[in-house]
């Protein structure tokens, strides 16, 4: 069953203009959470993404040709010479104010890597892809044309770049609301469509945080349950993971995007809870609010000792989460 | 900004309002007093370190009374030695105040803040945790004769919090018999302020007052501030000196970040270290999350909410008023911008820190009347509402750089009231001409000062000065700061 999102038409409504400077934040319920998660997957706000990014784009057989990435100038040297090694390219996306014309400069959407004075950074295979990628983003007004150009570089499935034409070229770059809306396991409350809960979704297709780099596909679903993009998810997970090395780091991000959360928008902002975490970054302007439940409700905090944290990884059970 | 000691969140009272409840009752254990002073004492050290010993640590809770009395002693006596006899203070609720904690703070120069709300008939909310209403009563006399035992030591500064509620607000008689108290308190030389309790969804809804009573309790309290010289009362008092520029003295106002509360720094008694406690049901779960610190993020690093609010259509909003849009929680165009800024975030409208504070028709109706009376008394005054409802200058009077001649000058001296904890810290000698500067345009200053500003606003390399005219001009095609396109993270 797929839920008719009837409250999206309120998204343009009033018609006022909210203009917000980026802002991400997380913050750990306990010490024991922070020293248990924070040295497997913060590397994710770091250096694993242009790590594998580089390998994902390398490989001929991946959909994805190009990837957008805000990074520091501190950090353009780093990228430079990881990039350099795949004979891989990388612009500057010049345009100011790129990130208000194209869902895929804009925030919380480009892979974050951290960094002093960052700058929206197109990687990709060759010069004239990420010409023609940059020309498409930098459309304004954004066409449908010029969208697709870009979702294809991307690497998009089809049914996810359908999805979205209406959200790219109203410069929705958060429309998580559409996407669980249009989640075959969304389940909702009677007469509350504003409210919906994903019992079933696929932890690869997390893309709730990637505002802090932890997440696996580089393009916004169609849904929560997408095969094709999560086939795409799985071939990153694959990269990170057996060809970069980074194997403890990939299973715990898969773990963490695993666990039962809390996704509410409203008012530009984001409010995120599971039981190790809450965080924050701007959204659209979601003039109600939009609450999204993960799996099911989240704990308040975890029901474990800080010192139990040790536990090894566990096979993933969709009905209990990770541990 | 105020740094708390809070070593342990365990109370001997469980007042039905108190936010910090569900977390203690998801950790009974922690209520028998678990802490490590090695790490609070590390702790304490390192904010010492990186504040420059700015800001003195106080004690809170919990009920910090219930920590071991060597403890308490060994922690005010650090904060005396490392902070130069600088005052501290603690919050307490009196119930356990004895002869030897008034000569520990009487030595170490601790203030104390009570909390209690009204003669002992009104306290029907502040319930004793263990025992029934005997014991409650009893707790009640306790706190009473703590504070009249404070009195009558005058080298121990004290204050008084009251939460109002329906118990001791709810009529206009428990309202008269509060304020009769609190005319007690004020003949004694004890200021205080009111803190309404913050519903939760589906948790003390009914104990809290509406906006409406609210608004009606701060016009009455007005009121009886007026009529009598000696009575001082808050957020009363607060509001005219904000109205003045005088100051943002309380967090309320002030732009608190509900992620990272800056306002209240919290040294947790495993050295951890978290905000606010209002703050943990507002984005949180109702526990103590880490804030600042402890997970690698700054005290008010960011102020999302209030560039957030300031374009929300509310109330004032010229669309609103006229009928064509509807009020979405907002604040754009409210005239009390610059001395409100939204409100509290944890008391949001509809329980959502994204909406301004719900008390907004008592806090509006509250700066209308004292403007008034304010302009009625003194015809030509000036005040912060003179100027653009958007004007960005509720930085500059939080940090008392704003000086709306004579005002700032004749301020009253410290007395032993306002060195209470529920008194702000009085204006410094460091008060600029922020409000001359911007009524005027900025045209009437020294130009020196003027490029001095600009220096401040906006990068050097942006700016071209032409002293021989006395020119400046700052590039409008670039973005004002390079960072402001960046997510305010600590990365």
């Amino acid at each position: 069953m797929t839920v008719n999102p009837k409250f999206t038409d309120l998204r343009s409504k009033p018609d006022v203009s909210i203009d917000m400077t980026p802002v991400r934040k997380s913050n750990w319920k306990t010490g024991g959470a922070r020293d248990y998660w924070d040295p497997k997957i913060r590397k994710f706000r770091f250096n694993i993404p242009i790590e594998y990014l580089a390998e994902v784009l390398a490989d001929s057989d991946h959909p994805q040709d190009v990837a957008v990435i805000r990074i520091g100038e501190n950090r353009l040297m780093e990228l430079a010479g990881a990039l350099g090694d795949k004979d891989l390219s990388f612009n500057q996306i010049s345009n100011e104010d790129s990130s208000k014309t194209s869902i895929f400069t804009q925030y919380p959407n480009p892979v974050d890597v951290g960094g002093m004075n960052k700058q929206n950074i197109a990687i990709g295979i060759n010069g004239t892809v990420i010409d023609e990628f940059i020309e498409a983003i930098t459309t304004d007004p954004q066409t449908e044309e010029a969208y697709r150009t870009a979702a294809e570089y991307i690497g998009m499935p089809d049914c996810c770049t359908d999805f979205h034409v209406d959200n790219a070229l109203a410069l929705r770059g958060d429309p998580v609301y559409d996407i669980a809306c249009n989640t075959p396991s969304a389940e909702i409350h009677e007469d509350d469509r504003e409210n919906v809960l994903i019992r079933h979704p696929d932890p690869f297709l997390n893309i709730f945080w990637r505002y802090n780099g932890w997440r696996l596909i580089h393009h916004l679903p169609c849904s929560f349950e997408c095969e094709e993009s999560g086939e795409i998810a799985r071939r990153n997970y694959d990269a990170i993971s057996d060809v970069c090395g980074h194997k403890h780091e990939a299973e715990h991000l898969l773990a963490w995007l695993d666990q039962p959360m809390e996704w509410t928008g409203y008012h530009s902002l984001v409010n995120m809870r599971n039981a190790y975490g809450i965080g924050s970054y701007t959204t659209d302007n979601y003039w109600s609010k939009k609450n999204i439940v993960w799996k099911k409700p989240h704990q308040d905090k975890p029901d474990f000792e800080p010192n139990h944290l040790t536990t090894p990884l566990e096979p993933l059970d969709p009905d209990r989460g990770a541990f | 900004m105020t740094i708390h000691i809070a070593a342990n969140t365990g109370c001997n009272l469980g007042c039905e309002y108190c936010y910090e409840e569900p977390d203690r009752e998801m950790k009974q254990k922690q209520i028998d007093n678990e802490y490590d002073l090695d790490l609070i004492f590390e702790r304490l050290e390192q904010f010492k370190r990186d504040r420059n010993g700015a800001e003195v640590p106080g004690m809170h809770g919990g009920e910090p009374l219930l920590i071991r009395e060597e403890d308490l002693e060994e922690i005010f006596k650090w904060i005396h030695d490392n902070f130069d006899g600088r005052g501290t203070h603690i919050q307490t609720n009196g119930t356990l105040l004895t002869e030897s904690h008034i000569e520990m703070f009487d030595k170490y120069n601790v203030s104390v803040g009570i909390s209690m709300d009204g003669p002992a008939e009104l306290n029907d909310s502040r319930l004793a945790r263990a025992g029934g209403e005997d014991v409650t009563e009893n707790m009640t006399e306790r706190t009473q004769d703590a504070i009249n035992t404070l009195i009558e030591h005058p080298s121990v500064p004290v204050g008084v919090i009251v939460v109002v509620t329906e118990t001791n607000c709810g009529t206009d008689e428990r309202l008269e018999k509060l304020l009769d108290w609190m005319d007690w308190l004020n003949r004694h030389e004890v200021n205080g302020h009111y803190n309404p309790a913050i519903p939760y969804e589906g948790v003390q809804e009914d104990l809290s007052v509406s906006p409406q009573r609210l608004k009606e309790i701060y016009l009455r309290t007005w009121e009886w501030v007026k009529e009598e010289s000696y009575r001082k009362w808050n957020p009363m008092r607060e509001f005219q000196d904000n109205l003045l520029g005088l100051n943002l003295t309380n967090c309320v106002n002030n732009k608190c970040d509900v992620y990272n509360a800056g306002a209240a720094q919290i040294i947790k008694g495993d050295g951890e270290t978290t905000g606010c406690g209002k703050t943990w049901e507002a984005v949180g779960d109702g526990v103590p999350f880490l804030q600042g610190d402890s997970t690698n993020n700054e005290y008010e690093e960011t102020t999302e909410r209030y560039e957030m609010l300031k374009q929300i259509p509310g109330p004032y909003t010229e669309q609103v008023m006229n009928g064509e849009i509807e009020d979405q929680g907002g604040c754009k165009g409210c005239k009390y911008w610059n001395t409100c800024q939204g409100g509290c975030p944890s008391a949001g409208m509809n329980y959502d820190y994204r909406n301004r504070v719900r008390w907004c028709p008592a806090i509006y109706a509250l700066y209308e009347k004292i403007e008034e009376d304010m302009r009625t008394m003194l015809p030509g005054i000036r005040m912060i509402t003179d100027l653009a409802w958007d004007t960005e200058i509720a930085d500059d009077t939080s940090k008392g750089l704003v000086d709306i001649k004579p005002f700032a000058a004749i301020r009253q001296p410290t007395t032993k009231a306002q060195k209470g904890s529920v008194i702000g810290k009085p204006t410094t000698d460091e008060i600029g001409t922020v409000f001359d500067e911007v009524i005027s345009g900025r045209g009437e200053i020294e130009f020196d000062q003027l490029v001095t500003n600009y220096k401040n606003e906006f990068p050097e390399e942006w700016l071209t000065i032409d002293e021989e005219t006395s020119n400046i001009h700052a590039d409008s095609d670039k973005p004002e700061r390079q960072a402001s396109e960046d997510p305010q993270s600590a990365d």
